[in-house]
């Protein structure tokens, strides 16, 4: 160990191993993974987000909710994020084609959102939570983005997307929040996290399975 | 321990013949851009605990500054993490292997000027990176979260240090090299390989999908194992043999040591992609790497551990030993943690909880500083030519430290383990998991606020030192510092 030139080459080589191993491979081994098209409904998934759900996960992306909320499901025997209904199957690397940049996240101070487009349903979309969390969820420690809406004056009726404020958290008499156009492309991009789609790789249980 | 009966000492021990040119003729070489990184990179201590303490106090209280969103959680976590890793322990580690390299190498650092003005862009690069995540600019991307003009900015930074950095290497006086030279040597190489490559394939030019994802995972893993380990090993495995005065055991091993965490530690990244989208094998060529990474550390334990047992007594009273001391026992104890929690089935459990999150801090606040922070008592001194003006002050700084850091990682390893058993088991509701946390966030500000004095006591030392040395003659000490920066410009 006392010629540099050689300490040179061992400390290239071993790094080139791994620089070969899991930046070079990978990128082979995933380049062509293309969206899957099934073969009884014909349709594609994953899909390209629309414009508005695009410039949400910009917003998403920029306040870092991803330093609470992860978005992966992980598989049924490495953890519990099935049985508790974050998702009908594992997340797989399909999934994610048209997520850029993937926020996978590395803490879970908060439930996953992976599938929360499919998990909202019918309900309303989550414009009381964005604006203040503890209005949903008393004990939350989700930080407030008020700056996501507008307070503007309102003749005594709220207008139909003005939010619907419980106790303790109303503002004053004679006027309104209503949601700001970055706060409308981030529910739109909130809504289509969803893969409740079967994949080769990843098929979704029949319902004898699931019994 | 008197003044400058210490230094005169634990030179002596550094000097054993033949030593071309006196060390004083080193630490003036090294001074003015070692004592630029040391200076910039406490600096970034201070603003990078400052944020990681407004991310917490956001948590226990959300609604306070919610109306300005370069305040949200989000946002302070990336920025006080990049802050933490490139100017806090990134400018410590280069500002101390630049020392450790003049010292071993006996030979004066090459073109110091140049490095300082690396220096003083590195801080450039850093500060619009840190205001880019703040004002919502941040890349996304786990690790890499400044955005790309300032990490080529970064890059540029590291290369005006990289370079004479690796010629003053290249310089090292004939003779056996020493291990710190090759964790060095290792160090200097791999960070620049590791960012451009993170930079190109995930930032600049980002591949579909899960592949940004898992060259990030990768970064991660380089910039623990590849870079941060072996600045803080190579400062290691310099002052516990020079200020004991006791050679390393099993030094034979060290060798080992060595080539196993450049081997393993490359290969390490991608377990803490666990669970997630991404090819199995990729998962477990990571977990295979991060279990074999014990044979280093063993070794690491083999080589330090009987060597600061056999003097105790001095290690309890030296200002460095005993940073350094605790400093070993983190290293050691984060990665047996990280090893035992990658198997599949623990990592079902712990992967993505707060015990997860201990782990890294323990090993940045733990292993990284404490190892930096000990070895910048050793070497200011030498190159100021004076002694700490207190040594109460350090004292502080290091009971602080460490019962702050006890009261972070403690709890969140203990109660993160709660958490991921709980989330495991689909009848009990999320939101009551998650609020039963706020205790450990209580703990956390507790913790920071001891870290954060001890900190302090170490600046205030820092700066009391400054004062002493250049009120007598400021006006010396600005000639110096002119001619030597004219040296280092006529000596290209």
């Amino acid at each position: 160990m006392n010629h540099g030139p050689l300490i040179f080459l061992g400390i290239l080589f071993t790094f080139a191993s791994a620089w070969c191993g899991l930046v070079l491979v990978p990128h082979q081994q995933l380049a062509d993974l293309a969206p899957n098209v099934s073969e009884e409904t014909g349709q594609s998934f994953p899909q390209a987000r629309p414009g508005d759900a695009a410039q949400g996960a910009r917003l998403y992306t920029s306040l870092g909710c991803v330093a609470c909320h992860t978005q992966q499901v992980r598989p049924e025997d490495g953890g519990g994020d099935i049985a508790r209904g974050w998702g009908s199957r594992r997340s797989v690397a399909r999934d994610y084609l048209y997520d850029m940049p993937l926020q996978l996240g590395n803490q879970r101070l908060a439930p996953d959102l992976a599938n929360y487009g499919e998990r909202l349903g019918t309900n309303p979309p989550p414009y009381l939570h964005l604006y203040n969390p503890r209005a949903v969820t008393a004990g939350s420690f989700c930080s407030a983005n008020p700056f996501l809406f507008t307070r503007r004056a309102t003749n005594n009726t709220l207008s139909p997307d003005a939010l619907r404020l419980r106790k303790g958290f109303e503002i004053e008499v004679g006027s309104e929040l209503v949601p700001t156009r970055e706060a409308d492309q981030l529910v739109a991009y909130l809504r289509s996290l969803r893969f409740a789609v079967g994949l080769p790789e990843a098929p979704l249980k029949t319902a004898e399975e699931t019994k | 321990m008197s003044p400058t009966g210490t230094i005169a000492k634990t030179d002596a021990l550094a000097d054993s013949p033949p030593a071309p040119p006196p060390l004083a003729e080193l630490d003036a070489s090294c001074q003015l851009p070692v004592l630029y990184f040391l200076l910039s990179g406490l600096a970034w201590l201070l603003v990078g605990s400052l944020l990681q303490f407004e991310a917490v106090v956001r948590l226990l209280f959300p609604d306070w500054c919610a109306i300005c969103p370069a305040m949200s959680y989000g946002r302070l976590v990336p920025a006080a993490e990049n802050a933490l890793v490139y100017g806090f322990a990134s400018q410590m580690g280069l500002g101390i292997g630049l020392w450790l390299l003049a010292r071993l190498g006996r030979t004066p650092l090459v073109a110091p000027g140049l490095i300082a003005a690396g220096n003083v862009l590195w801080n450039l690069a850093l500060t619009v990176g840190i205001l880019a995540i703040l004002l919502g600019d941040g890349t996304g991307h786990a690790g890499l979260e400044m955005p790309a003009y300032s990490q080529w900015m970064l890059l540029a930074a590291y290369m005006f240090v990289g370079i004479w950095a690796v010629q003053t290497w290249a310089h090292h006086s004939s003779g056996p090299l020493y291990a710190s030279q090759w964790f060095l040597l290792g160090a200097l190489f791999w960070f620049p390989w590791l960012l451009t490559t993170a930079q190109l394939v995930v930032v600049t030019f980002p591949g579909r999908g899960v592949l940004p994802a898992i060259t990030a995972a990768w970064f991660v893993g380089g910039i623990q194992h590849l870079w941060l380990t072996p600045l803080a090993l190579a400062a290691i495995y310099y002052f516990i043999p020079v200020i004991t005065g006791r050679p390393l055991r099993n030094y034979h091993l060290a060798v080992i040591a060595f080539w196993s965490l450049a081997l393993f530690g490359a290969w390490s990244g991608p377990a803490r992609l666990i669970g997630g989208p991404v090819p199995a094998w990729i998962v477990t060529s990571g977990i295979v790497a991060t279990v074999l990474l014990l044979i280093p550390v063993t070794i690491v334990a083999l080589n330090t551990w009987p060597v600061l047992g056999s003097r105790l007594g001095q290690v309890c009273q030296n200002q460095v030993l005993r940073f350094l001391a605790v400093a070993v026992v983190c290293f050691v104890l984060v990665n047996l943690g990280n090893a035992v929690n990658a198997f599949r089935f623990r990592a079902a459990v712990t992967h993505l909880t707060l015990n997860e999150w201990a782990r890294s801090f323990a090993f940045l606040h733990g292993f990284v500083a404490l190892t930096f922070l000990g070895a910048a008592y050793h070497v200011v001194p030498r190159l100021m030519r004076r002694d700490w003006p207190s040594p109460r002050l350090v004292s502080v700084h290091f009971w602080f430290s460490i019962l702050g850091l006890a009261l972070v990682v403690i709890p969140a390893a203990v109660d993160g383990l709660r958490q991921g058993r709980e989330l495991n088991d689909a009848t009990v509701p999320a939101a009551r998991i998650l609020e039963q946390l706020r205790s450990v966030f209580g703990w956390r500000v507790l913790g920071l606020t001891l870290m954060g004095a001890g900190n302090l006591a170490f600046v205030t030392n820092f700066a009391w030192l400054l004062v002493r040395c250049w009120t007598p003659g400021f006006k010396s000490a600005v000639a110096f510092f002119a001619n030597e920066a004219a040296k280092s410009v006529t000596a290209r």
